[in-house]
């Protein structure tokens, strides 16, 4: 058969399977997720339907599916219901260059290539990646607009300048991975992992945890969720949304953070190879699948752990911390690569930038404010030390006390 | 070609190199020490190490690259390159020294920052003047341009600031754009941004009539009027002289334009765009420009109250003064006219930060910029009316001023080219005619009329050193020009030393 | 049957993107003529795509679909109630500005049309355009190599000129 027409059956075929598989996985996400913060929280999560609650997602999907989707009435219609599509969309899309296994092991001729485990081999897949997540944004800002309301806007302009800020050092806090592997293609970033014999999280460890934080913050997931941050803005850009639009909104949400993951996955831990046994067909898959669900976890025992980060906060985090360590780290890497002196150069100086991080962190949690300790004295409550009140003026909060006893004579 | 990098190529650099570390010192500087004359006089005494370093260029012209270009015919430092690094240096030293005392006043950023980005754009500007490649000339020019835009909207409790910000932003994008549609199509129809290659390349093309050489010209051309502010792209330059920061306006009146010319006229002869204007009359179209220039120009600022819109419109009218010469260089496609147009340049740069620096030194004083406050200058701050009027005639060409010269020189370059441009030339006689009008209005209402107030007005030291620097620079060029006259016929292509290729 | 695919793309592309460009020009609310522009990018990109520039069109994308608009977006949104009233409005003399741009685009396609372009010129000059696979290796050397021809001077300008964007936007910016 003519092998153009074999591409775009194959191109076609992988891609329904894709998308019907991140829609499984998205609806067990949920499930997987709201059990496993049940369980960080000591309760049991949701266990009714079928066994172990499996058949939540289901039930769920059918609630949303009839349930009633409103359009506020000062909506601009057309954006309001386009919005929620962009955002699946784009997250969808993102996934097309992610090789859940080797495409060597296919075979060589171009139609037996045709059906490698990867939607598309794109040379410069991983900018791909990067270039259809900062798109994600649109589905959000868009809909948090069109919805006519002010907490919605709010939300979405967060989101806006959230994605923007972190998009920059998401870029070159991969960048160290790319100069090791020489090559922009997913595929080949594995294959130079293999070639090499090491993972890239061994070379770049600042490197992954920068990548690791931004991205966190790119998928809007917590402690970065402010665009949906629900004690200041209700839900933010998902305010107005109801039924299957807001799942949609979801959907696209946990799709992102599985990509996050496979890309985490590709670029630090090896992607599908471990220890030569990829030869033995499927279980390639098997590697990468348990690397993704390893990050994935980590994202909800995040979610479980962190408290959501102030909006200055994570402005001053992103520009101030994650840039300039990110330009530092390529700056190192780009000498370690360019002298051609061993990797280990590199790992060293990660672990000496981390290990200086975590002293100033140290230090500087000794030092807060003797007012604004965990457990003030003028509130006789023993608090969590992630919790940091503002300074409470113990004096004013007694003059304010006396006040009506000085007045009430007149 | 030079196969790759080297130390000497580095030190063809040094100049603009040195300039924008300057900048950067400068500019870091800030944030140690509070004292603002620790940081001026850095910045000042700092301009004489590129300086150096161009001498050090015109000296030993010998140890360059052979072809006098480096980074891969990118860098080209000839004679004419080397001139303007000199006459921006010096508009950098004019600049930053007149506006030490204005910034403190008016402008609420500190003095390093505002030094440091004049200093990077004057990097942009000699950059402008020494590259020979369409790509390094445009990010050149956005070097240039940027800062420009930042300096005019600098006073930020006053909306006319920055209404004019806005403007010359919008403005000078959509030049810019014009700008690199004609060098996307001369990089269609020549396949390089090398401007040797093109000259060599439209060689080959000219015999075929190509249009598209043609309409490139004619984008490139415009764009850079704009920057030039000659005729139909005029309309930005008195709303944003008068809105600017007078010091920004004295910036924008001479390193732009000077800029706009260099890069101009390097585009037109080194990549030899003149040459298909040969063949399709292409300077018909820059004489008529240049002719409709300094008519408009010199008739409206006769109508001007405001100072800056004076001095706005007078710096129309010159700019149709160069493109004569311009022309002149068009229709004889040699470098000889350049001469002139460098020469006129030279004092054109110098008598304007003349002038600028009087109208620094009144709104210093007492922040008035109409024409009619200047009655009675004479008497209240003798010195700088003195300089100033000196300045202005020259504008207006009196003989025996330094500006005499410069139009003189120009002028006869188009005189010389035959029957084709005399119109032009009595054109350009009849507006010096009219532009005498409104010079010597202003030194009439300095030396002859009533002022209001007769106290004695108080100006600051930058202010007066400025003024010397300028009155000295114009008598040495008065006398120079005596002198260089009778040679202007002979020897006046050395400047380009590889510039003509056929 | 033969279809010439690229052709029918590049025709495809074309039209969305010359339309696009038009409606971001005529269309009476300012955030529907930024959201146009989203689409004269991607198809922008697309071009480039056909060009086999795929890094290009990639970096397209990931800067002016993703940062330059997003950020115009932003300041629309939170200047003005931007849905209000015609947020784009004309000129006066509309019809002047489409007459001069309907001469123009003639002129130009006629001038394109009749003269010969360099295309073999410009292989032959650019190491670039010979370049079959592993374009962003070229693209790379042709920036910043110092030893082969390497746009090294600009690209360092052009660094420049990022810096003083950075300090004049904090001097304009910056609060009192």
């Amino acid at each position: 058969m003519d092998a153009t027409l074999v591409a775009i059956i194959a191109a076609v075929v992988k891609s329904a399977i894709v998308i019907a598989a991140l829609l499984t996985i998205f609806a067990y996400m949920t499930l997987i997720e709201r059990r496993v913060l049940a369980r960080f929280q000591r309760r049991v999560g949701p266990n009714r339907a079928g066994p172990f609650g499996l058949l939540q997602p289901l039930a769920d999907g059918m609630k949303m599916a009839f349930k009633e989707q409103i359009i506020p009435t000062r909506a601009r219609r057309l954006v309001f219901v386009i919005a929620p599509s962009i955002s699946v969309f784009v997250a969808l899309a993102a996934f097309a260059v992610v090789p859940l296994g080797s495409p060597t092991a296919w075979g060589s001729s171009p139609t037996a290539r045709a059906w490698a485990p990867l939607v598309a081999d794109v040379n410069v897949g991983i900018l791909y990646i990067l270039a259809l997540s900062s798109l994600a944004v649109y589905g959000i800002v868009l809909g948090g607009w069109s919805s006519g309301n002010h907490y919605s806007l709010l939300g979405a302009l967060r989101s806006a300048a959230q994605m923007v800020s972190y998009e920059v050092s998401i870029g070159l806090a991969i960048a160290g991975v790319l100069m090791f592997a020489g090559t922009l293609s997913m595929v080949g970033i594995v294959q130079a992992q293999v070639q090499q014999g090491i993972w890239f999280i061994l070379a770049q460890p600042l490197g992954f945890i920068l990548y690791f934080i931004a991205a966190t913050a790119e998928v809007n997931r917590a402690p970065f969720d402010l665009p949906e941050a629900e004690q200041e803005l209700v839900a933010g850009y998902l305010t107005e949304f109801s039924g299957l639009r807001w799942s949609l909104y979801q959907m696209s949400e946990y799709i992102n953070m599985i990509t996050a993951a496979s890309v985490a996955a590709t670029l630090f831990f090896g992607g599908w190879t471990l220890g030569g046994l990829d030869g033995i067909p499927g279980i390639p898959f098997v590697w990468y699948t348990i690397k993704v669900a390893v990050v994935l976890f980590v994202f909800i025992w995040m979610r479980a752990t962190l408290p959501r980060i102030r909006y200055d906060q994570l402005m001053r985090l992103g520009w101030q911390l994650l840039l300039p360590l990110a330009v530092l780290n390529l700056v190192v890497t780009a000498a370690v690569v360019a002298f051609d002196v061993p990797w280990w150069i590199s790992t060293i100086f990660s672990l000496i930038v981390l290990a200086i991080g975590g002293i100033v962190y140290y230090v500087r949690r000794r030092r807060v404010e003797p007012s604004a300790q965990p457990s003030d004295e003028a509130l006789r409550l023993a608090l969590p030390t992630s919790v940091r009140l503002v300074r409470i003026d113990s004096s004013a909060s007694a003059a304010t006390a006396r006040q009506p006893a000085e007045v009430s004579p007149n | 070609m030079t196969s790759h990098i080297d130390g000497i190529q580095i030190w063809m650099l040094a100049p603009e190199l040195s300039v924008v570390l300057l900048g950067f010192l400068v500019l870091g500087l800030d944030l140690i020490t509070h004292n603002r004359r620790v940081v001026a006089a850095t910045a000042l005494i700092g301009l004489l190490i590129p300086l150096g370093f161009t001498l050090s260029l015109v000296v030993k012209q010998d140890a360059l690259t052979p072809d006098h270009t480096a980074f891969f015919h990118m860098l080209v430092v000839d004679g004419y390159a080397l001139f303007f690094q000199f006459l921006f240096l010096v508009i950098g030293f004019g600049v930053l020294l007149v506006s030490y005392g204005y910034v403190e006043k008016f402008l609420r950023v500190t003095i390093g920052e505002y030094y440091s980005i004049i200093l990077l754009s004057l990097a942009g500007m000699m950059l402008m003047a020494s590259t020979g490649e369409l790509i390094s000339v445009y990010i050149s020019l956005e070097l240039t341009s940027i800062p420009l835009y930042i300096l005019a909207g600098l006073s930020r409790s006053d909306t006319r600031s920055a209404e004019a910000a806005v403007k010359y932003v919008l403005l000078g994008a959509m030049s810019s754009a014009i700008l690199l549609y004609g060098m996307a199509l001369l990089y269609g129809a020549t396949g390089t941004t090398d401007l040797t290659e093109i000259a060599r390349n439209t060689q080959a093309a000219l015999s075929s009539g190509n249009l598209v050489l043609l309409a490139a010209d004619v984008f490139i051309f415009t764009g850079f009027g704009f920057k030039i502010s000659a005729v139909p792209f005029h309309m930005w330059a008195p709303d944003i002289y008068e809105g600017a920061p007078t010091p920004s306006t004295l910036f924008f009146s001479v390193g732009s334009k000077a800029a706009g010319f260099a890069a101009l006229l390097r585009v037109f002869i080194f990549g030899g765009l003149a040459a298909i204007s040969g063949g399709t009359y292409l300077w018909v179209m820059v004489a008529i420009v240049a002719a409709v220039t300094m008519t408009l120009g010199n008739v409206v600022a006769l109508l001007q109250t405001n100072i800056k819109r004076m001095m706005a419109y007078s710096s129309i009218g010159q700019a149709g003064y160069l493109l004569v010469g311009f022309a002149a260089i068009m229709i004889s496609n040699s470098p000889a006219g350049n001469l002139g147009i460098l020469a006129f340049l030279a004092v054109y740069v110098v008598t304007n930060i003349g002038a600028f620096t009087g109208i620094i030194g009144l709104a210093d004083a007492t922040g008035k910029e109409n024409i009619r406050d200047f009655d009675g200058l004479g008497r209240r701050a003798p010195f700088i009316a003195a300089g100033m009027g000196l300045c202005l005639l020259s504008l207006a060409g009196i003989p025996p001023m330094a500006g005499f010269w410069g139009k003189l020189f120009i002028l006869l370059t188009a005189w010389n080219q035959g029957s084709a441009l005399t119109w032009l030339v009595v054109l350009g006689l009849i507006n010096s005619a009219i532009s005498i009008v409104y010079y010597a209005n202003v030194v009439w209402r300095m030396f002859v009329a009533e002022p209001e107030k007769r106290d004695r007005l108080a100006m600051s030291g930058s202010v007066t050193l400025t003024m010397a620097v300028a009155v000295v620079g114009i008598l040495a060029l008065t006398i120079a020009f005596g002198f260089l006259l009778t040679g202007l016929g002979g020897g006046a292509g050395g400047l380009f030393p590889t510039a003509t290729t056929p | 049957m033969t279809i010439d695919v690229p052709a029918v793309a590049f025709w495809v592309i074309a039209i969305i993107l010359v339309g696009s460009a038009l409606a971001v020009v005529v269309m009476p609310k300012i955030v529907h003529a930024a959201l146009f522009l989203v689409a004269v990018f991607g198809a922008a990109a697309g071009i480039y795509v056909l060009l086999n520039a795929e890094f290009i069109a990639i970096v397209q994308v990931l800067i002016y679909a993703g940062a330059v608009t997003i950020l115009i977006l932003f300041a629309i949104m939170l200047t003005q109630n931007s849905m209000s009233r015609v947020s784009n409005p004309f000129s006066g003399q509309w019809w002047l500005a489409g007459l001069i741009c309907v001469l123009l685009a003639a002129g130009i396609i006629f001038a394109v049309n009749s003269s010969p372009m360099a295309a073999g010129a410009a292989s032959d000059a650019l190491p670039l355009a010979n370049a079959a696979g592993g374009t962003v290796v070229k693209l790379g050397q042709l920036l910043y190599s110092p030893f082969a021809y390497s746009y090294v001077l600009p690209f360092e300008i052009a660094s420049v000129v990022l810096l003083v964007a950075i300090v004049g936007a904090i001097m304009i910016g910056r609060e009192e």
